[in-house]
């Protein structure tokens, strides 16, 4: 197992600390290899809404409400999902903005 | 039972303001039907009224401000409008949108729009009440700012300011800056390519609505209110939406920018992607202390249940005394990272200026983040500034170089012109600092180097800004009934450019309506199904996509008929550049744009030199244009 940060910015968080809409950080074991999916599929599976929000339940790809960066780069860019998570990384889950 | 009648509208008021003649047309059912109101109807007014030759300062050019089937309705934020004209900033089309009370306020005088042609000798005013719309000398308005021009026309219109809609332009559309806006209701503004400008060329300073008892066509008033319900709880009840707009409107866009590292905000004019401010300041940015310390009262939009559209107020401090609309997420943008200022109560007073004098805030925006790196680099010396200090953050020089822009005073004068044409006057290294579209518009307020869909949206739109949308935040289930999947990974060239053509046309069905954004979220599903209510038809989504496609198509055409060549679908140098920090760095667009182009342009039934095929023209009952375009 190794151990890496999932931080949570409002109001997100809100479904991770109860009562609290501010900007949360936790540690999560993950087993060795896995993967973005295997952390974020295991923290829906512990809450129907937040896996609303997260997943598409009809592709099962991300849903465009929300953004994620892994050590500070874009999923997107740093090998989307299927990315291999190491010790000490830090996964930063946060809202999408609207807009232009 | 009896047959319930079809109503759908589609009255539209003409003015001449050359002869004063004012006359009224109505738009048979099938042509409604085809074209709708507000983006929709101006398309093709402006394709079939302005030909080649008629520049935007040209009497001859034609100002569309108008409203939709939805209009004034009980749909939420059915009181926008939608403004279309050729505009000086492309010297194409340009179709901007406000909120507010004109769109209703017009429906319910029985009135779709209004069409504006010809250029009145004085300064004048449209003013429509019960019913009627006459003309109005506004000598005595000149010079005055877009709110004082409310306080004065209310006062001698006898009227509770409530009673009224006032949207018009300020000093910056007298002047004809070419970045100047239609700006009305304490707070709204159809801001892009200058429509303001055209407004000041026929010398007309506003368009006043007195509220008038309707009723407002609608077909089926129960089902009607059953859709707006709908469309409200799909925001309200979404876990989403109601943490975002609904919410706080766009308050929360600088704070979480920031907090979540997005690389989204426009710093310093693209020189980083990182905003150097401290946490404590950052939450000063943030909704939950904006709305504590600064909203005096509401200031809601027609039939808007939103919690934004507020009147700030500033109690203490060095502006104390302050009071003007709550800013949008584009004017802190704008006044905050991409001048390098990180005082909000600094922004909030900016970004009320620069609605007063009647400018978009946007290219202002760019405007002064190319002075300051110009400043920076030593390309601009105070001197050639009047003797501003130009420097990062310098807010009393950025409030007196934007009074200089409005009133084209001394080097207010060149930067005028807008972003483009003023960086080519500057000359040398300061093309390669200039953020714009080849055809000479700016992008919205963020750096869309970490938003391809916009940034491809903003260079390919025929509109002077964007003309796709943001529709990665269409509900998926909307996005999906126009036979789109999902969202694209936001960094695939062609993810991006197959999205964006595939939900071509969503926007600016929407647009179409006269319906606000925040409130429908181009709801592609629900939003046919309002139409259909308030008009009698059996509007479907594929229909309602083509309706939209239909007005992209015409804006097209209007361009290329106009010299817009499509070797223009092109970002600058600097607004498609590599970022070098934040968690896009290393990453650019660049390399893939042309493919990108091709890619779109073929899913869009274009050809390789992006010119729309007869083909695809007479697809959609617009083959005519075809022959216009030798195809």
């Amino acid at each position: 197992m190794t151990c890496v940060h999932l931080e949570v910015l409002p109001w997100l968080s809100r479904y991770f600390v109860a009562e609290r809409s501010g900007r949360v950080v936790l540690e999560r074991e993950v087993s060795d290899g896995a993967m973005v999916r295997d952390l974020l599929e295991e923290i829906a599976s512990q809450n129907q809404e937040l896996k609303e929000v997260l997943f598409d339940a009809k592709t099962g790809r991300l849903t465009s409400h929300i953004s994620l960066t892994l050590n500070g780069r874009f999923l997107e860019l740093t090998g989307g999902l299927e990315a291999r998570l190491k010790g000490g990384d830090t996964i930063r889950l946060m809202p999408s903005i609207g807009g232009g | 039972m009896e047959e319930q009648q079809k109503s759908y509208g589609g009255k539209f008021l003409r003015v001449d303001l050359t002869s004063g003649r004012i006359w009224s047309e109505q738009l048979d059912e099938e042509s409604y039907r085809k074209h709708l109101g507000g983006t929709g109807y101006g398309a093709k007014v402006l394709y079939e009224e302005v030909p080649p030759g008629v520049e935007w300062s040209d009497p001859e050019n034609r100002l569309i401000v108008a409203s939709g089937p939805l209009g004034g309705t009980r749909v939420h934020g059915s009181g926008t409008v939608s403004v279309i004209t050729k505009g000086p900033l492309t010297h194409g089309a340009a179709a901007s949108q406000a909120n507010g009370f004109l769109g209703a306020y017009m429906r319910l005088n029985g009135l779709d729009g209004v069409v504006f042609q010809g250029a009145a000798e004085h300064l004048q005013y449209l003013y429509i009440h019960d019913g009627e719309a006459e003309l109005r000398e506004a000598g005595h308005l000149t010079g005055v700012d877009t709110w004082g021009m409310i306080d004065l026309l209310a006062e001698e219109l006898g009227v509770d300011e409530r009673q009224l809609s006032i949207f018009g332009i300020g000093p910056a559309g007298e002047k004809g800056v070419r970045f100047a806006a239609f700006v009305g209701d304490r707070g709204h503004v159809a801001g892009h390519n200058g429509i303001g400008a055209v407004m000041g060329s026929k010398r007309l300073k506003a368009i006043v609505a007195r509220r008038a008892s309707g009723p407002v066509p609608v077909y089926d008033r129960e089902a009607l209110a059953e859709v707006a319900e709908t469309l409200f709880r799909r925001i309200a009840d979404d876990p989403v939406a109601q943490e975002g707009v609904y919410r706080w409107g766009t308050l929360r866009g600088v704070a979480r920018s920031v907090q979540g590292g997005t690389g989204t905000l426009p710093v310093k004019n693209y020189t980083t992607s990182i905003y150097n401010i401290s946490p404590q300041e950052v939450e000063t940015w943030d909704g939950p202390y904006l709305q504590e310390h600064y909203v005096s009262r509401r200031h809601n939009c027609w039939v808007c249940r939103f919690q934004h559209g507020t009147i700030f107020a500033i109690t203490e401090g060095p502006y104390k005394g302050f009071v003007g609309e709550e800013p949008e997420y584009e004017q802190f943008a704008a006044f905050g990272p991409l001048i390098g200022n990180t005082n909000v109560e600094a922004a909030i007073v900016l970004a009320n200026e620069c609605d007063r004098l009647g400018l978009e805030n946007n290219e202002l925006g760019w405007v002064m983040g190319l002075v300051m790196e110009c400043y920076e680099k030593g390309i601009l010396t105070q001197e050639q500034l009047n003797g501003l200090d130009m420097s990062w953050g310098n807010i009393e020089a950025v409030r007196a170089l934007m009074r200089k822009i409005a009133h084209r005073e001394g080097v207010g004068d060149l930067l005028a012109e807008g972003v483009m044409r003023a960086a080519q006057a500057i000359g040398g290294e300061a093309v390669n600092f200039a953020i714009h579209t080849l055809k000479g518009n700016t992008p919205r307020g963020h750096d869309h180097r970490a938003r391809w869909t916009e940034m491809f949206d903003t260079a390919t739109s025929n509109t002077g800004t964007m003309e796709t949308g943001g529709m990665v935040l269409m509900p998926l289930d909307a996005l999906q009934a126009i036979g789109v999947e999902g969202p694209p990974d936001m960094f695939s060239g062609l993810e991006v450019s197959t999205f964006n053509a595939q939900t071509k046309g969503a926007m600016l069905f929407e647009d179409s309506l006269g319906v606000c954004r925040f409130n429908t979220r181009t709801d592609m599903l629900y939003l046919p199904k309002a139409v259909n209510a308030a008009t009698g038809w059996d509007m479907d989504p594929q229909e309602a996509l083509r309706a939209g496609q239909r007005a992209v198509n015409l804006l097209r055409a209007f361009n290329i008929c106009h010299g817009i060549s499509p070797e223009l679908d092109v970002p600058s140098r600097r607004y498609s550049s590599t970022p070098l920090d934040g968690p896009a760095a290393g990453v650019s667009i660049q390399p893939l744009w042309e493919e990108m182009l091709a890619y779109y342009y073929r899913l869009l039934g274009w050809d390789e030199r992006g010119v729309p095929r007869r083909e695809t023209l007479e697809a959609l009952g617009i083959g005519q244009v075809a022959d216009d375009l030798g195809v």
